[in-house]
């Protein structure tokens, strides 16, 4: 067989295969074919119809529906506007023609010339658009005259005819009445004057009635003016017919009759008019002319609606019935095209399914192993030659299957020594991932340590290249310092240019050193300015080729305020040591000169002049004396009487001394607490430095102002405590606010020093302040001030309270200065001042007092020993030597129980006193005293004595 | 091709107006025949008549003499001289009524066109009424006056005796009836619009504009005259002159602006009747406080009514309707 005639009966047979295959399909795309062509005409015969009823029906029904709302609006708003005259009818009624009739006609309009003569009758829109056309004009023309005068032309002919005509009437009866009281004639003539009263009267009258008749009932007044026109027309003749009017009124009287004679056919012009059905123009408009008009227009555009309506239904129902039939005709074809294709298929299917069959049972024993037999070639079409095509494949798979073997036997043995290899490999990998796996787990456990670390410590920690790049950043404590993301960023990216070269030029030291380097800085955060330290360490590691170090920067902002606390505090604490030990001296100094002076002064008394210098001198010492006190007191070194007080009762008790101390310009307001709890406080002390801080208030408010006092009891809190110098706890706080000039923090920052003054020189002693300062702190309590330029200043004192009562301080028994000469009994007076001391001597002696004296308190124990008879040691606290003034006291007390001390003293800083407190039972008199106070303090303690051991 | 609406529209036109062209001409330009000179020489020898009595009126009421003032309008034809004899009637029953209280019934208007024969009648009541006034005032009728022959035509003589028998009046003509007759005027406008079915037959009043003179109703007025002479001569009809450049405005008073006004209403009535519209425009009465402002604004109504009018006797005209407005200004100066 040569291979052209066996490749064209191949081709052949293909045809054959592949028209019976194509015949097949063609038959049932041509069903379907069928039925998509009358679904499409049946679904563009439903579109029209459905456009049609879109676009003709519902418009046409829409504008129609308007058009007849619209007319009902301006019919409704029309009628409003005659009958209210409300300008908003008006606009309502335009409103109505201009968005609802206009554009309804427009619509129709349109619609009815695009579908013409489908659901539109043209010369019925041409109907309809003259018939709005005159509604327009008719309701326009009833807007125009509603109010106008001219609505009413019963009206226009009153004012037009009637009323000139009564005005003459009015003018001529008036002339008439004039000439008539101008006659003065007899009582005759008083008759005459009643009738032309009377008759003034009636027209009057007539006149009313018929503006009466004018008004919308106006024709129930009709008889009433005919009556009363009568009455006035009688009225005339009769005056016309009397012999009393005069030729002139006679002349009057003509004109009147005349007059009126028109003015009655004028009246009855107006009655003519206003009962005639159109008295009212709009409204007779409105009924005769407009609303048939409307009418009309409304029955069109129903006509219009109806119609459109049941063009709307048919074509609704057309729609309905094209629908069904496709939907039917759709489901015939359906059942059609199945059958076809059933009948088509199963033919098919069978002509190609035997051969197929009998391909696969060869197949199955192929893949059994039966390698040995052909399949007979039966058929020429394409399921002949693939059975040759099978056969072929069939001897092919026969000798690669003896090759298979063959190879299979070589590959195993390839196999085993491949494996052999590969489970050494294996073994070695597994050790090397164990050693890998230990590694990992100890680096993340050193990684957590560090992160751990990271977390506990409060400081910032982060890594920084020699660039100034934040490489890491390894603790960041944002909930206090509020720092950004900083990772990739650089120094001078976060901070000013002058803190980025400053951090900078340390890391780049760190590294050049390989040293830590610390460093102290000011920093400005998100959070405010803080202090931190920080600490800079070279790494190891480099980031990109580039060294790094690492910085540990701690905020010690607190340490630095706690520092500058401390400072502060131990500022005050040196200058009160100084100004303490100044007193101290400044005293014994005065005490001497005091004293000295006082005896002159007793001296001079026959000399005038003298005695009055000594007496400048004392005053002198006493300022200098009260000087040294308020440096005590501010050196917390004065002695304190403190027992418990009633703040309140203080500040009541003061009121009128502030009053007349601030003037009539200031206001004081108290705000007192009723709850205030006592506090321990000397209170000579403390009202002697609430006069100090009102004095200072007085002079912040020159030109007046307010000051305010208020009590309250207070709980500072650790967090409080922590930024003051005080305890945090219970206290009664006392508030003293001005409206005064307020101060700089300049000032605020030396406010407490002593001599420390704003004020001109000679106006303030720079004390009252520190003086306040000391009471508050020797008693344990705490001050603050707070000022701003202009806002005033508020200082607030806090004291410990305390739960014992208040009890008022015993009086001493008042002594006259004659009562202070002594009785001859015996003092021993212990002074190492010797100037001090004399003084001292000389002014008991000069009182009567025996004196023993000593420099030492070994020498005043040998004096106690030799004389028993020593009613009082009078002794200096601070003494040379090892046993100070108190010791002394203790000691003579021990070995003479009753001997009375009187300790003296320039300061407390002894343990005799203590903070400041005087002990209980012991009196001290502090230097420089004056003569009458030691001799009445002398007198006190014998008398105390006597009256103890009495 | 011309579309529908305009090729309707012209159509119209054509109708109703070449109807009304060759009804208009015949009587409106009347042939010189003996009748017509008898009543024109009829007419003038009652004028003189009349102006005489009413010099006397004048003298015996002691009113000072008008100077007759040129409005720059001339006309020959009937119904102009008649609408002006007819404005002179009224004010002489005005006259009456001010001083014998009375009122004499309308004359009653011509029925179809207007001749030169239908002025005597109407001329000769309102002498007949300013007798009556003489009579009331005893005036007896005196010869001694010689007649003087009218200086000037008909129509400015019928004027000029219209404006002095307003001085006379105690009522004078005011704005109230030129407002009253320019709304008239737009009545009638109104009912010829009503032929043309996109017309705007009463357009939106313009905006009030105060502080207006007669000289501004006077000109937009004039303004619409002038309309209406074209609307006229584009149907080639017979019309009256309007020429006012040399016309001096300050003098003029409501009275002249009545006089332009009731000449509107003259050449719209013409075409009224021509058209044979049956019904009449409303005529109402709008007595009380006018301004000239007020009929300022409502000529303006008419003015764009008449642009309207003559949009459509043209035969471009496209949607006139969309071209309404008003001029804010009086047109010419």
């Amino acid at each position: 067989m040569s291979p052209t005639p066996r490749k064209n009966e191949r081709t052949l047979q293909q045809r054959s295969l592949g028209r019976q295959l194509l015949l097949s399909h063609l038959s049932v795309a041509a069903v379907g074919l069928a039925i998509l062509c009358i679904a499409l005409i049946s679904t563009f015969e439903l579109r029209a119809r459905v456009n049609l009823l879109v676009n003709e029906g519902v418009p046409l029904m829409q504008a129609s529906s308007q058009m007849l709302t619209g007319v009902q609006h301006s019919l409704a708003n029309l009628r409003g506007w005659v009958s209210l005259n409300d300008q908003k009818f008006l606009d309502d009624w335009q409103v109505a023609w201009r968005e609802d009739i206009q554009p309804a006609l427009a619509l129709l309009n349109q619609e009815c010339r695009r579908v013409l003569e489908q659901a539109c009758d043209l010369q019925r829109l041409q109907n309809l658009k003259a018939l709005l056309a005159d509604l327009r004009e008719s309701q326009w023309w009833v807007q125009d005259i509603a109010h106008t005068p001219g609505n009413d032309p019963a009206r226009v002919a009153y004012l037009l005819d009637v009323e000139p005509s009564a005005d003459k009437l009015n003018s001529v009866i008036a002339a008439l009445l004039q000439e008539e009281i101008a006659q003065d004639g007899g009582s005759e003539r008083k008759i005459l004057l009643a009738r032309l009263a009377e008759l003034q009267n009636a027209f009057a009258t007539t006149h009313l009635l018929l503006r009466e008749i004018l008004g919308s009932n106006g024709l129930n007044y009709e008889e009433q003016f005919r009556q009363q026109l009568e009455r006035t027309t009688a009225t005339v003749a009769q005056l016309t017919t009397s012999p009393l009017p005069t030729p002139e009124q006679s002349q009057f009287l003509n004109l009147l009759r005349m007059e009126l004679r028109a003015f009655t056919q004028f009246a009855q012009e107006v009655i003519r008019i206003r009962r005639s059905p159109n008295w009212n123009i709009a409204i007779h408009t409105l009924a005769q002319e407009t609303d048939p008009l409307a009418n009309q227009v409304i029955a069109l555009a129903s006509a219009l609606a109806a119609n459109s309506r049941m063009r709307l239904e048919q074509e609704a129902e057309a729609a309905s019935a094209a629908s069904s039939m496709t939907v039917g005709n759709l489901i015939a074809l359906i059942f059609i095209m199945l059958g076809v294709a059933y009948v088509l298929s199963k033919q098919r299917a069978e002509f190609l399914a035997l051969p197929l069959i009998a391909l696969s049972k060869a197949t199955r024993r192929l893949t059994n192993g039966g390698l040995n037999e052909d399949i007979p070639v039966e058929r020429d079409d394409e399921i002949g030659e693939l059975t040759r095509s099978f056969n072929t494949m069939r001897a092919s798979m026969q000798q690669a299957h003896a090759e298979l073997r063959e190879a299979n036997v070589l590959l195993e043995q390839r196999v085993s020594e491949r494996t052999a290899q590969l489970a050494a490999t294996n073994d070695s990998l597994t050790w090397e991932i164990a050693e890998h796996q230990q590694t990992e787990k100890a680096l993340r456990e050193s990684e957590a340590r560090l992160l751990a670390i990271t977390k506990a410590i409060p400081d910032l920690v982060f890594v920084v290249d020699e660039d100034g790049c934040y490489r890491e950043i390894l603790a960041a404590r944002r909930d206090q310092i509020a720092i950004g993301p900083l990772r990739g960023k650089l120094l001078s990216q976060v901070h000013s240019p002058e803190m980025a070269e400053f951090f900078l030029d340390i890391i780049r030291r760190a590294l050049a050193t390989q040293r830590i380097q610390i460093a102290e800085y000011e920093l400005a955060t998100p959070s405010g300015l803080r202090w931190f330290e920080s600490r800079t360490a070279p790494l190891e590691v480099q980031f990109d080729a580039k060294s790094a170090a690492i910085v540990v920067a701690r905020d010690i902002t607190q340490r630095k305020q706690s520092e500058a606390q401390l400072r502060q505090a131990q500022k005050m604490q040196a200058i009160g040591q100084l100004t303490g030990g100044i007193a101290h001296d400044f005293n014994n100094l005065l005490a001497i000169i005091m004293g000295n002076l006082e005896l002159l002064h007793e001296q001079l008394t026959a000399q005038p002049r003298l005695h009055q210098l000594t007496q400048q001198a004392l005053k002198a010492v006493d300022r200098g004396a009260n000087l040294s006190r308020r440096l005590l007191a501010f050196a917390r070194r004065q002695p304190l009487l403190a027992q418990p007080t009633d703040l309140n009762q203080r500040v009541l008790g003061m009121l009128d001394l502030m009053r007349r101390t601030l003037g009539a310009t200031i206001q004081i307001d108290t705000i007192l607490a009723t709850n205030l709890e006592q506090t321990l406080i000397d209170p000579d002390q403390f009202e002697n430095a609430l006069l100090n801080l009102v004095i200072n208030a007085r002079d912040a408010m020159p030109q007046g102002g307010r000051l305010t006092l208020e009590t309250a009891n207070v709980q500072l809190d650790a967090d409080y405590a922590a930024h003051e110098d005080v305890r945090p706890g219970s206290y009664v706080m006392l508030t003293v606010s001005d409206t005064g000039i307020g101060m700089t923090p300049a000032v605020l920052e030396h406010v407490f020093e002593p001599f420390f003054t704003t004020k001109e020189t000679g106006k303030g002693s720079g004390l009252g302040l520190s003086m306040v300062y000391g009471l508050v702190k020797q008693s344990g309590g705490h001050i603050t001030i707070y000022s701003e330029p202009g806002q005033g200043a508020t200082v607030r004192l806090y004291l410990p309270p305390t739960v014992s009562a208040a009890t008022p301080a015993a009086e001493p028994l008042p002594i006259a200065d004659s009562a202070i000469q002594g009785q001859g009994e015996i003092i021993l007076v212990v002074e190492d001042d010797a100037d001090v001391r004399l003084f001292a001597v000389n002014a008991l002696q000069g009182m009567g007092y025996e004196i023993q004296q000593a420099g030492e308190a070994e020498t005043a124990i040998r004096l106690l020993e030799r004389t028993p008879r020593i009613a009082l040691l009078f002794t200096d606290i601070v003494l040379p030597g090892e046993m100070d003034g108190a010791r002394l006291a203790a000691e003579a007390q021990r070995r003479y129980p009753g001997l009375r001390v009187l300790f003296t003293s320039g300061y407390t800083e002894h343990a005799l006193i203590g903070s400041g407190q005087l002990a209980e039972g012991v009196d001290v008199l502090t230097k420089p005293y004056r003569k009458a106070e030691l001799g009445k303090k002398l007198r006190t303690l014998l008398e105390r004595g006597e009256t103890g051991n009495g | 091709m011309i579309p529908w609406r305009t090729s309707l529209k012209l159509m119209f036109l054509i109708v109703v107006f070449s109807a009304s062209a060759t009804d208009i001409n015949a009587p409106a330009i009347p042939p010189p025949t003996e009748s017509n000179a008898a009543a024109v020489a009829a007419i003038s020898r009652q004028m003189e008549v009349f102006s005489r009595d009413l010099e006397q009126l004048r003298l015996f009421m002691g009113v000072a003499k008008v100077s007759e003032l040129d409005i720059g309008i001339r006309s020959d034809l009937p119904r102009d001289l008649y609408f002006q004899t007819l404005t002179l009637w009224q004010k002489t029953d005005r006259l009456m009524f001010e001083v014998v209280r009375t009122h004499s019934p309308a004359p009653s208007v011509p029925v179809g066109d207007i001749d030169m024969q239908d002025i005597l009648p109407t001329l000769q009541q309102a002498h007949r009424l300013l007798r009556q006034i003489m009579g009331e005032l005893k005036l007896a009728e005196t010869t001694e006056m010689a007649l003087v022959p009218l200086a000037t035509d008909l129509f400015t003589a019928i004027l000029n005796l219209n404006r002095q028998l307003d001085s006379l009046l105690e009522r004078h003509f005011a704005p109230t009836d030129v407002y009253t007759e320019v709304t008239l005027a737009v009545g009638y406008a109104a009912r010829l619009l009503a032929h043309y079915p996109d017309a705007i037959r009463i357009p939106a009043e313009p905006p009030f504009e105060p502080n207006k003179l007669p000289s501004d109703v006077y000109r937009r007025l004039i303004a619409c005259l002038q309309s209406i002479t074209r609307l006229f001569q584009a149907l080639e009809l017979p019309v009256l002159t309007v020429d006012i450049r040399q016309i001096d405005t300050t003098h003029l008073t409501p009275n002249d602006v009545f006089v332009v006004a009731s000449l509107i209403v003259s050449q719209l009535d013409l075409l009224h009747k021509h058209l044979g519209i049956a019904k009449l425009p409303p005529q109402s009465i709008y007595p009380g406080l006018k301004f000239p402002a007020h009929s300022y604004q409502r000529a303006g109504i008419l003015q764009a009514q008449l642009e309207q009018l003559e949009c459509y006797a043209s035969a471009h005209c496209s949607t006139p309707s969309g071209n309404i407005r008003h001029e804010s200004d009086t047109p010419e100066k």
